[in-house]
Parts: C-alpha cells; structure tokens; sequence
C-alpha cells in the first residue's frame, strides 16, 4: 500500500532518517560535522542535490532502460553535484572553499543513489519530490544535530561565534574524528531510545535495504541458475 | 540488439541533456567566478603594494628564475608584486612569498603566504627587507634559520633578477 503524501515528507525526519537510522552518507556526517556552517552548506547542497535527482529520476523512470540505470543516475546525480558546485563557486565562495572536495563526493553518496534507487525509480515526480525534499531534511537536521554538539563543546563557539562561558572550558577532541564518531554513536542511541528501536523494520536492514540489492539479486539468482 | 541500441541511445541522450545543462550553467556562472578570483588576487597583491588597484599578468618569459611563478604589473605605474615558491628546508612544502617592488625599485612590502618550516623566520627579519633596493645591503642570513633565510634571501634577489628579465623583454618588443 502506498503511503500517503504527509507520510513520505516526514519519513525521512525521524522514522527513515538517512544518517541515525539508515546510517548512510556517514563520510560527509563525520567530515563536516566539526562545524555548525559546514554542516548547514553540506545539507542544504546535499538536499538540492536529491530533491532535483529524484524528480529528474522519477520523470524518465519509464524511459531509462533497467541494464542501464545506474549509470544514467550516475549521469543525473554528477550533473546536478556539479551545477550546485558551479553556483556555490560564484555566489557563496567561502562556503564552497570550506566545504573543499566533500562538495564534489556528493556524486557518491549513498543516501542520493540509495533514494533514486529505492524511491525515484518507483514512484511519481510528486511524491519523489517529498521524499527528497524530507530525506534532504532529515540529513541537515542531522549534520547540524551532531555539528551543534561537537562545535560547541570542541570549540565553545556556534556557527562561528565564540560561546564567552564556554570558551574556557573546551573539549578539542569532540572537534577530532574520535569525537565525531563517539557523537555519532551517541545520536543514534538516543534515535534508537526516542523510536524505541522500531524506526526501521528489521528486513530492511538486510539485503533488501541494500541500494544495489536489485543489482546483486540477479546476478546472484543467474549463478544458482549456472 | 533494440535493447541495447534503445539503452546506448538513452544513456547518450541523458549525458547530451546534461552537458547541455552544464554549458547553459558554466555560461552564467564562470564570469562571476573569474571575477571573484581576480577581485581575491587583487586584494592579496594589495597587502604588498599599498594603494595598488588593479594588476595585469606578465607572460614569464625565458630567463626568469625558476622561483618566480608570477609577476603582475600594478595599472596605475605604482609598481610590480611578484610571487615566489622556494624550497626551504626540511618541509616538503615550497615556501610561497609575495613581495611588492615599487617603481623606484625599492621593496614596498613582503609577506609570506605559506611556510611550514618547524622553526619559524621572525618577522623582524623577513620585513627587514622592506625599502631595501636590489642589492639587499646589510641583509645576511637568520642565525639557527640558516637555511629557510638563506632561500628567502635567494628568492628576494630572483624577483629583481626576474622583474628585470621581464621588463628588457617588454623594452625590446616595444
């Protein structure tokens, strides 16, 4: 049964969050959470990226031949990556030189690919659209969640601005890939206590959830066959 | 065969789009950019040469020491900055330096813009140099920099010899 409109939108905030509960896109999560505007860039490119790649999906859905969907999403997500790369270069430069090389590997992140995949390629340019623009949410809720703790604490500052109680009393390591990590884990327990473990069902954490499953599943079924 | 001449023309279809796409952005986008980089040299070469507005770009003829990677001619007359990438010592990292000429061909301001040696040149040394003219007089090496200031020396020098260069080559061509 198809879910309904509100449902897609808001599935990616908490139930089906890419990062706490998919735990996708964990590269940029770790490397861009050191800071509160580096998270904010980091979603907001990532959440235009997927809105736009999952409707410009979902429209040739019917075209695109199943031998050759992957390299045409490819196609799709790297055009997009690069115009938003192209924008940000001209019109927000300091963000485009923080963001450094993570604004590119946008190309290959699983939550895009994952979501045109399991969603786009299913589903109207509509409801595409609000999963997009919900899992796009979900990740910038999540960078700025983790980023929110990890700045203040490992820097005493917020978005750039020093916190003056705090910045005394710093924690450099949360600023440190260790300490990205350990709030990493953290979030998704807390997730995991809020959603009391049913965010996900559990068969969606095996191959089915897979974003190549459909891939693998066949090549698999044609070697039994062998 | 349909199959897989209707998947090459899909895919050669989709990447047509998007190149199409890409060239329509790069259209609008690339002057905005190549200004923004130009305003950003702009400003940097400014820090050397106080009261510079505008610089064009020498083409490095032969002759010119390796160091110099660029020379840049202030529009108004006020002078040149040239930029330097040295090896300094143990870093694997050329130190970068930007140094301000005047037309009078005294050294209007120096900075360096990367240098990542252990120990550091104190800047009372390294702005020394400023209103020194090409024979750097009175100028020897940092005692326990040696080396790092002996290269900064060394690429001082270089840009006269390279703004020189430069300029009998323009001289010559007029």
């Amino acid at each position: 049964m198809k879910k309904g409109y509100l449902s897609v939108l808001i599935n990616g905030l908490l139930k089906e969050n890419p990062v706490f509960v998919l735990v996708l896109g964990t590269c940029p999560t770790l490397a861009m959470t050191d800071s509160a505007t580096k998270a904010f860039g980091m979603g907001i490119a990532a959440a235009i990226v997927l809105i736009c790649s999952n409707m410009v999906i979902s429209a040739l859905r019917k075209i695109i031949p199943d031998t050759v969907r992957i390299p045409c999403y490819i196609v799709v997500i790297a055009g997009f990556v690069t115009i938003v790369q192209m924008a940000m270069q001209a019109y927000m430069p300091d963000m485009y030189k923080s963001l450094g090389t993570y604004l590119a590997l946008i190309v290959v992140n699983c939550i895009i690919l994952g979501r045109a995949e399991m969603f786009a390629r299913e589903n109207g340019i509509f409801r595409s659209a609000l999963d997009g623009i919900g899992m796009g949410l979900g990740f910038t809720i999540a960078l700025l969640s983790m980023a929110t703790v990890r700045e203040i604490l490992g820097a005493g500052s917020f978005f750039g601005i020093a916190i003056p109680f705090m910045k005394n009393y710093t924690i450099p390591f949360f600023t440190q890939a260790p300490g990205g990590f350990f709030v990493f884990g953290c979030l998704i327990a807390v997730v995991n206590v809020i959603t009391k473990g049913k965010a996900i069902k559990k068969k969606e954490f095996g191959c089915e959830g897979c974003p190549s499953y459909a891939v693998c599943h066949v090549e698999k079924i044609a070697k039994e066959e062998q | 065969m349909n199959k897989y001449v209707k998947s090459v023309t899909v895919l050669f279809s989709i990447c047509l789009v998007i190149a199409l796409l890409l060239a329509a952005v790069n259209f609008i986008t690339a002057p905005i950019i190549e200004e923004a980089k130009k305003k950003a040299e702009t400003e940097s070469l400014s820090t050397v040469l106080e009261g510079a507005e505008d610089f064009e770009k020498y083409d490095l003829t032969d002759g010119v020491p390796e160091t110099v990677t660029a020379i840049y001619k202030e529009t108004s007359g006020l002078g040149y900055a040239i930029t330097l990438s040295t090896k300094s010592q143990y870093s694997e990292d050329n130190m970068l330096i930007t140094v301000g000429i005047g037309a009078d061909r005294i050294i209007k301001g120096i900075k360096i813009t990367n240098y990542t040696e252990s120990k550091a040149l104190p800047e009372s040394y390294t702005q020394s140099y400023v209103g020194k003219d090409s024979n750097l007089e009175n100028i020897d090496t940092y005692a326990g920099v040696t080396y790092s200031s002996r290269a900064y020396k060394d690429a001082i020098s270089d840009a006269f010899a390279g703004l020189d260069t430069v300029l009998e080559g323009e001289k010559e061509a007029n």
